[in-house]
């Protein structure tokens, strides 16, 4: 048997709204970070999440601005075969960043 | 120098101005491809560069569109070129790869047909050229 396999576009997925399987909206996506395999492959690694994430990736000096909240979600906490509407796989009290 | 602890895919690739080691300008990273996988990490599948994925990132109608239209009309084609991340070489403010020529005229295959019927036509076209 044949894995699936499934392309998907970056711009479709970034900006985008995480919600848990209840609806409720956790943050966009705004980064995706990946990690170099030893074959030289990039895989993703995690997702950053909220206005915290956005001013990091428009490289804004945190120092000048109140710190906003920025969580992180591992590649299995957020499934995004429906790039449309990613969804979040775990609970958001999970996600790094987020408070408990 | 390349980051062996991977990228941030937003801040480093979308965008980013492509350079051979000439440091000749080859285009932009229009959009990222990511390969998902079941119950595997999504594998950064290629970097696309092409005017159709521009225009489909601005809105999925115009991308069509666009694409119909460079079949219908246009003698050169747009159709997107695909770059897989290990033709990275440097990531900083752009982004230095190592292709080959034919990729390269791919590339730059748009430029190389304004070249020709568009700039060289023109009086003094032909001394302009390097």
């Amino acid at each position: 048997m044949t894995a699936r396999r499934r392309l998907v576009y970056l711009a479709d997925v970034v900006g985008r709204r995480v919600r848990t399987a209840d609806g409720r909206v956790v943050g966009r996506i705004e980064e995706v970070r990946t990690a170099r395999r030893a074959n030289g492959e990039h895989e993703v690694a995690e997702y950053h999440l909220g206005s915290g994430a956005l001013l990091e990736r428009l490289a804004v000096v945190r120092s000048l601005v109140t710190p906003k909240r920025m969580l992180i979600a591992r590649w299995d906490q957020i499934d995004i075969r429906r790039p449309e509407a990613p969804l979040l796989t775990c609970a958001v009290e999970e996600l790094r960043g987020a408070s408990r | 120098m390349m980051a062996d602890r991977g990228i941030s895919l937003v801040r480093d690739l979308l965008d980013a101005q492509l350079l051979d080691g000439d440091e000749r300008r080859l285009g932009r990273v229009d959009d990222v491809l990511l390969e998902i996988r079941d119950g595997r990490p999504p594998r950064v599948a290629a970097m696309e560069v092409g005017a159709a994925t521009l225009a489909r990132r601005i809105n999925p109608t115009l991308g069509r569109w666009v694409r119909r239209a460079a079949i219908r009309w246009l003698p050169v084609s747009l159709r997107p070129v695909r770059l897989p991340l290990t033709t990275l070489r440097a990531v900083g403010v752009d982004l230095e790869i190592d292709v080959d020529e034919a990729t390269k005229r791919r590339l730059l295959r748009v430029e190389a047909w304004l070249r020709r019927r568009v700039v060289r036509p023109l009086p003094g076209g032909k001394e302009n050229e390097a």
